[in-house]
This record gives C-alpha cells, sequence and structure tokens, in this order.
C-alpha cells in the first residue's frame, strides 16, 4: 500500500504534490500553506482535494482490479 | 445526496469537518451505495497511508556538528591540477587567435582601395581641380597686417 501511495504521490505535479506534502505530511494548516506559497485558502483546499483524488484512484485500483472511475474536481 | 456530492465530502468527513446535518445525509447515502462504499474504502486507505508518511526531520545533532565544523581551521585548499593545466594550455590558444584575427584585418586593409575615386584619375584631378578653384587663397591675418590697419580691440 504505501508503495502504491508513494509512486502515485510521485506522479503528481509539483503544485499537487507540494501541497499534499505539506499538509498531510507536513501537517501545516490551509493558512500556512497559503502564506508560505503565496496562494489563496481556496487554491489550497483545492489542489489539496485534487492530488488526494488521484492517490485515492491508485489506492482503488490496487484495491481493487478494476480501477474505481472518481471525477476529479478542478483545479485552480 | 448523489454520488457526485458524496465524492465532493469524503475528505471533509474523513477530517470530521462536515457539519452534523451533512455528516448523517453522507452517511446514509454511504449505507445506500456500494460504489461510495468502495470509494470510501480507498479514500479511508489514503488518508491513513498519507498519514503514515515518515517526516523528513534534521538529526538532533545537526547544529552542533555544523558549528564543530566551522570552529575547526579550515584545511588547505586542494589544488585541482587538471584545472590548471586547462587553463595554461587555454592561454596559447587564445594567442594564436588573436594573431589570427590581427593578421586577417592586416590583409584585409592591406587590399582594400584607399580612395575608390583613385581607380578613376580623370575624376580625381576634376574634383581636385573644382576644389582649388573655390578655395580661398586671400592670405591669413599676421600680426604685421592688423598693425598696418590699426585694428584694435
Amino acid at each position: 500500500m504505501e508503495a502504491v501511495v508513494e509512486e502515485a504521490i510521485g506522479k503528481l505535479s509539483p503544485k499537487l504534490k507540494t501541497v499534499l506534502l505539506l499538509y498531510d505530511v507536513e501537517e501545516l494548516s490551509y493558512e500556512e500553506i497559503a502564506r508560505v506559497l503565496g496562494i489563496p485558502i481556496g487554491t489550497v483546499k483545492s489542489r489539496l482535494n485534487h492530488a488526494r483524488t488521484q492517490i485515492q484512484k491508485a489506492v482503488a485500483a490496487y484495491l481493487s482490479d478494476a480501477p474505481v472511475p472518481t471525477r476529479a474536481p478542478s483545479v485552480k | 445526496m448523489n454520488c457526485k456530492r458524496f465524492e465532493q465530502q469524503i475528505w471533509a468527513y474523513l477530517e470530521g469537518q462536515l457539519p452534523s446535518a451533512q455528516a448523517q445525509a453522507f452517511e446514509a447515502h454511504l449505507q445506500a451505495c456500494p460504489r461510495c462504499q468502495r470509494q470510501i474504502a480507498a479514500a479511508q486507505a489514503t488518508y491513513r497511508a498519507l498519514r503514515a508518511l515518515p517526516r523528513h526531520r534534521a538529526p538532533e545533532n545537526l547544529v552542533a556538528q555544523v558549528r564543530h565544523r566551522m570552529a575547526q581551521p579550515s584545511a588547505r585548499p586542494r589544488v585541482d591540477w587538471a584545472r590548471v593545466w586547462r587553463r595554461v594550455a587555454l592561454a596559447p590558444a587564445l594567442g594564436l587567435l588573436t594573431v589570427a584575427v590581427w593578421w586577417g584585418w592586416q590583409a584585409q586593409q592591406l587590399n582594400t582601395p584607399i580612395n575608390t575615386a583613385a581607380e578613376d584619375p580623370t575624376e580625381s584631378l576634376v574634383a581636385l581641380h573644382e576644389q582649388l578653384e573655390v578655395a580661398d587663397w586671400s592670405p591669413s591675418p599676421t600680426p604685421s597686417y592688423f598693425i598696418s590697419t590699426g585694428y584694435t580691440r
């Protein structure tokens, strides 16, 4: 499972990966990430949701043979 | 609630950020929808895996190590002989290039006619004659001239 997640993180774009790692790994708040990256909080939430959804697809495909289709939200 | 709305609220639900009314509607849909049950199973596994990723931290004694290294006298810098030889070899090459450029420029200057009008002697003579005709041949004022004419400032 860890390998699947790490591989999926590696496929993320730098913008999505940065927000994901700052929030889920470094445990920074939305406000802190927005301040560090100089982007609106809404953009932080949008990128985080998009990144998680991409990883969720990889995990779903790993858990079941057939990938579960998910609708990716728009990213600013 | 439909599946699209469910997907949009998965992460807020897992982090406990949904208001109670929305959370109840979310759970009611979850009970009735096998597809969304698979979705949330994958999301929960993703959430746990992300939270379990190792955080990279600097060693505890990193600051002490850096200060210790900075306190030590710096070692004599090692001579990079390959770099020195490259520079030594570069100097004569630049010299040769300079001489070649200078020689080429000199050769070009020698081959260039000084005056294009000189190719036609007749035109040169005519031009010279015209210049001589319009020239002012009156003598230039000298101190004796000013004295003889009584010129004063």
